[in-house]
Order: C-alpha cells, then structure tokens, then sequence
C-alpha cells in the first residue's frame, strides 16, 4: 500500500498570514503551542467564532494572547528540528479512473494523499499559567 | 493596567475558528524533519515520498533515495495549526495537534523479497517457461504474470517498504532479474555459469575488460550457450557500468561472485584454504588470477585452523550473512552458536547487512555482546546470562 506525499507548489503570492507571524515558516500555516487545550461549544456554527487577540510587541518581539478574561505572555522558540504541516488530501475519482489499480487493498487506499502544505522552523509557544485581566477586555477591542 | 499596554502595541491579530463550512478540510499531522529531508525538500527536486506498508507492517517513510521509519510522539501540550483568515488581520485554527510523528533513516525492508520471490528462480533449463509470454499484449502479459504467481516490478514497489532507489539496488545486489516485468532471483549456479562463461569469451573475442563489446558478448553467449541476451545484459549491468555499446567490467564483484560460486559447496566440509585459492584463480583465468583475495569474500566465510596439520593451515566454510537471522538478538544468537567467541575484526562483516552504519555496528555490539580484551586484539562474547 503506497499513500503519496506531495509537497505543495510556492503560490507565488506570498504568504497570506499576517507579517508578523511571516518568519514563523514558510508555507500557509504556523504553529501556535498552548497549555491545555481549547473547548467549544458551540457547534457547527455559520460564522467563524472568535477565539482570542494576539498580538506582538514590536519593541520586545513578545508575543501575547488574550483569551476572554484571560492573559497569557508567550514566546518565540525555534524548533531544534523543523516540522513539516502535513494535510489530508482526497483525490477526486477521476484521478482513481486512471490509475492502474491492481488490487482490492490499493484501490481502498488510493484516494488518500497527505501535502506538505508548510515547514515551520519557529512556533509560538504559551506555556505559562493565564493571568486573570482586570478590566474586561472585549470593550476594549470593540472599540478599536 | 496590562490589558492597556498590551493593546497600545502593533496590530493585534484576531484568532479563530473559522466557519464550519472550513473546518471540514482540516486533517493535518506534524512531521519532523532531520536535515536531510529539509534539504530534499527545500531543493525542491521532484523527489518522490510515499508512506508504505501492510495493515500488518509498520509504516515507513521512504523519500528520494532513503526510508526511515515513522513513530508517533505525544506532546503534554496542544499545538494549534493556524492558518490565514479572511483579511490580514485575522488568523484561524485549522486543526489542533497532541503529537508529532518523528522519523529515523533505517535499511530499507527489502528481505520481504526473499519470501516473495521464493520458488520464482530463473535457472538453467527453467527459462523455456517465459517464452509463452513473449507474444501478445503487454498488459494481459502482465495478467497472466501476476496470475501465475509472478511479482511484478510495479507489485513489489507497492509490497516492499523501500524507496524505488533502494528497490533498484537491492533488485542488484540480490541479483534479480526483470524478466518481461517479472522479478527473476537468477539460480546462483547459473550466474556463475555466465560470469564463467563470460570471462572465458573476454579472452577468446579477444575483448579488453575495460570496454567490451555489449553486442559481442551477448551474441557470443546466445549462440553458443542458448542464453538469452537480455539475461546477459543485466548480469553485466550488475557486475559493472553498461552503456549502449561497451561494458566495464567491474572486476572485484565479478572475482567474489566466482569465488563465492565456488565456496558454495563447502558449506558443511571445510575446503582447505590454498586449495580453494587455486580452484579461484583457475575459474577466473590468468588475467585477473592475481587479484583474487580472500578479503573479497568477508562475510560469506569462516575461516578456521586445520586441526594437525603441520605446517599449520587454514581452512574455510561457506558461511553467508546473507542467510542468518535480520533481528540482531536472533542475528547475535546465531553467531555465537557458531562460535563462542569472535574477534573484533571477525564479526564485523557479519554485522554490516544489519547496520546503517559503522557507528550503529558498534552500537550493536555494545548492546548485544560483551567485549573481552585479549593480547592480540579484542574479543566479543555472548552477552546472555545462562
């Protein structure tokens, strides 16, 4: 059983992330590493749902991350070795049609691809305790 | 108050789920990559990387010419993967992360061939067989292959866990024919007829080792000896570089396929060394007598003192790494039953097959035998407690 790996050709339009996460890799993706996992509960909801700021401290290069009521300083920290963001694909049928199929066991397979969609060599890591804010921050943001 | 200077810096960046309609899409795994995988990715050579195996195989990696196999990492920590969002300023999680796949080059898992292949040797009377196939189309050729047990070339890049430059040299090393797409292991008998066979016509056409005629030779064998020239040609290709019109014999490997061809026959009575030397350099001819060395054939031999003899000397039994277990616990068992103990020099060629490396060799070594020294040298024991 043979399942491909294909490595996503360069856009050429550049990066669509914002610039500041710009030198996190190269490719679509970044990763952002966090203590204890994120819950929702909401679901299948038809708009994107709004999780948290982040932002980065153009003085420092620190980044920060705000989460409802929560606080959370993070950091910058080089992968010692780089990874590879590797995304399921499903080639379409017609693609299957033509393809010399020998049998049962690879003709199950044989729409399965992964892509190697971005190599990151940096992620942003929040690995500290939260700190409560004091004042609430959604006002905050929506008024900017 | 920190709420207030954290807002006064740069552009804050909106995280999000993105819409359901999204999420969907988001599958993703995180594969390390050791800096030779960077490099052939980052070169941006077509280079081709698969993941194989069976339900009942580990998976391995095999990309551009490597395989290395694949073992799942947990993290404490969650690793969101975070792609752009609608406008610049916003960022939305794909897909959230708890472990990461890790990757270590091993040999690739070419012994699977082995059983595949067994019963499917191509031998001398045995070749009449294929002419059946020689007519008719090449895909209901390949059918009526595959029906009648054959593996075919494209089958065995599926089955075997190897990159398809590994399946090329181990379909080399192990001296397999493709025959009409088929996989051929060639009797070892029958290759050394044609290495033979082949040296002998080297003098008789009168044809320099260096550049012989491909064309000469391969007719010369056909006419004579009824054997096909694409057999021929491979075999050359093996023991040497083939162009379209000349081979250069590669001499060693021609001289320790003959001599292993010989030793062959002494697997369970010693051949006394000086002996076996002669039957060598006579089965080689005059030209390459002289380069005929025992060190051609590490690992295939051991070598021993003939007991009573004066003056003292030695002699060999056909003993091939080739044929002892893959495991090293199994693979170190089966040397130590052989012999109880082994110098340094001694074992390592029977240790290569099953090692990546020199360093890796010595790894093994330290994990699975105990180094005693000695005067002349050090000696390795089992390491098993009786």
């Amino acid at each position: 059983m043979i399942i491909p790996i294909t490595l996503k050709s360069p856009s050429g339009e550049g990066s669509k992330l914002p610039s500041q996460l710009a030198d996190l890799g190269n490719g679509d993706f970044v990763l952002i590493e966090l203590q204890g996992s994120l819950e929702v509960h909401v679901e299948d909801p038809k708009d994107s749902l709004f999780v948290g700021t982040l932002e980065i401290d153009p003085k420092t290069n620190k980044p920060s991350l705000i989460i409802g009521p929560h606080y959370l300083e993070g950091k910058f920290v080089s992968l010692s070795t780089p990874l590879a963001i590797m995304e399921k694909k499903s080639s379409s049928s017609e693609q299957m049609s033509g393809m010399d199929v020998d049998d049962e066991e690879s003709r199950k397979e044989a729409g399965v691809e992964w892509q190697i969609s971005a190599i990151v060599k940096k992620k942003v890591v929040f690995n500290k305790r939260p700190m409560p804010l004091l004042i609430k921050p959604a006002s905050k943001i929506g008024k900017k | 108050m920190m709420a207030e200077s954290f807002l006064q810096g740069g552009h804050p960046i909106r995280l999000e789920f993105p819409p359901a309609s999204v999420k969907e899409s988001g599958n993703f795994r995180l594969l390390e990559l050791p800096p030779n995988l960077l490099k052939s990715i980052e070169s941006n050579s077509p280079s081709t990387w698969a993941i194989k195996g069976n339900p009942t195989e580990d998976a391995v990696l095999c990309a551009g010419d490597r395989t290395y196999s694949i073992r799942s990492v947990s993290l404490s920590n969650s690793v969101l993967v975070v792609g752009p969002g609608e406008t610049q300023g916003q960022i939305t999680i794909r897909g959230t992360n708890r472990e990461i796949l890790q990757v270590t080059p091993i040999l690739p898992k070419v012994h699977k061939l082995v059983g595949l292949l067994r019963g499917r040797e191509y031998d001398e009377g045995r070749e009449d067989l294929d002419d059946d196939f020689l007519d008719g189309e090449q895909d209901t050729q390949n059918q009526q292959q595959a029906k009648k047990g054959y593996l075919t070339y494209a089958q065995a890049l599926t089955e075997i866990q190897a990159s398809e430059a590994e399946l090329t040299n181990a379909l080399k090393d192990r001296r397999i024919l493709l025959i009409n797409g088929t996989l051929r292991p060639i009797a070892p008998s029958y290759l050394s007829t044609i290495l033979e066979l082949l040296l002998n016509s080297l003098v008789s056409l009168q044809q320099s080792h260096e550049s012989a005629s491909v064309r000469v030779l391969a007719d010369a064998l056909q006419d004579d000896h009824e054997i096909k020239p694409q057999v021929t040609k491979q075999v050359m290709a093996w023991f040497g570089d083939v162009d379209e019109y000349y081979w250069r014999m590669d001499v060693p490997s021609v001289l320790t396929q003959v001599g292993m061809g010989i030793l062959r026959a002494y697997r369970h009575d010693p051949i006394d060394e000086n002996e076996f030397l002669n039957k060598w350099k006579n089965a080689v001819g005059d030209t390459f007598a002289s380069r005929a060395e025992l060190s051609l054939l590490l690992g295939n031999y051991l070598s021993s003192t003939k007991p009573q003899s004066q003056p003292p000397s030695n002699q060999l039994t056909y003993f091939p790494s080739s044929e002892l277990p893959l495991g090293p616990l199994a693979r170190f068992g089966d040397l130590f039953l052989t012999r109880t103990r082994w110098k340094a020099e001694d074992i390592g060629p029977f240790l290569d097959d099953i090692a990546i490396d020199r360093k890796e060799r010595d790894k093994l070594l330290l994990t699975y035998a105990r180094a005693v020294p000695a005067p002349d040298g050090t000696y390795y024991t089992s390491r098993t407690i009786k």
